[in-house]
């Protein structure tokens, strides 16, 4: 007889194996896509980190897509949070500095660009 | 006369002259980067590399190389002269080579930039420039128009 501890851990189990089944598409999705793209989402994540971290607003957010090869430059002041980028992706200020572009960093100013020399990146990127 | 200026150690700076200027002017009025046969290699392998017969290279490759002489360089190989295009959004992919590699810029804007190491620089149309290519490095275009650098190969003179 199946215990209902034994049957929520089952359903637990399936929850996660749906869960990662479906992160795994959509990196898969992500990473075969081979055009830039961007998807507005919603804005109070990146409007709390704006808050927190640079005390000021987010308007608007956007997941972007860039694959390998690729660079964008803003040209408003914009907040960059990378959400999974390989080692190769860098940042570029407007006075051309460089800075790697790593999971655990926030990135904000006026002109920023994202150059992609390796793997393909995605990132919240808010105004 | 001066000979060339060592940015660092990544990038030496050499003056072109206004003659030469003038020949980049024509280049980049009569090449068209798009009607290329070498896009079929841009899409495979992100470089768009391709050649321009319409202008002959013996002056420009014996001033450079002359130039480069002078510290103790040379061009590789003058049979090997080609055009590549960087286009707007377009970046390279990190990558080390062979040789050192000489850009003379066309074609370019001020968001164009040249990745050596943990260095980006901008190289301008009245320069040509000896890069460190033997260090990872990439380019990228953050403007919206192409970039076009003619490209030599070169090594330390033995």
């Amino acid at each position: 007889m199946i215990s209902t501890t034994d049957m929520q851990t089952a359903k637990s189990h399936t929850a996660t194996l749906q869960a990662q089944e479906t992160y795994a598409e959509l990196i898969h999705r992500l990473t075969r896509t081979n055009v830039f793209s961007a998807n507005a989402v919603d804005n109070n994540l990146a409007n709390s980190i704006a808050n927190k971290f640079f005390n000021c607003s987010s308007v608007y957010s956007h997941v972007l897509y860039l694959p390998s090869r690729t660079c964008f430059r803003f040209a408003k002041p914009t907040m960059v949070v990378p959400l999974f980028v390989s080692g190769d992706t860098v940042i570029v200020n407007n006075k051309h500095t460089i800075v790697k572009c790593t999971n655990d960093s926030i990135f904000y100013n006026n002109g920023l660009g994202v150059v992609n020399t390796g793997a393909p990146s995605c990132l919240l990127v808010s105004q | 006369m001066s000979v060339g200026v060592a940015v660092n150690e990544n990038i030496i700076q050499f003056d072109l002259p206004v003659c030469f200027q003038q020949d980049l002017l024509y280049i980049s009025e009569n090449y068209c980067a798009a009607d290329s046969p070498g896009m079929l290699e841009f899409k495979r392998i992100g470089f768009h590399r391709s050649k321009f017969d319409e202008y002959d290279y013996d002056e420009l490759y014996n001033f450079v190389n002359n130039r480069l002489n002078l510290l103790g360089f040379m061009l590789v190989n003058p049979m090997v002269v080609y055009l590549i295009t960087t286009w707007p959004g377009q970046a390279y992919t990190a990558h080390q080579d062979d040789t050192l590699v000489v850009h003379v810029p066309i074609t370019t804007n001020p968001h164009c930039r040249m990745l050596i190491g943990d260095n980006t620089y901008h190289l301008t149309t009245d320069n040509f420039y000896l890069t460190n290519t033997y260090k990872c490095h990439s380019a990228f275009n953050l403007g919206t128009s192409p970039r076009t650098h003619i490209v030599f190969s070169a090594k330390e003179k033995s």
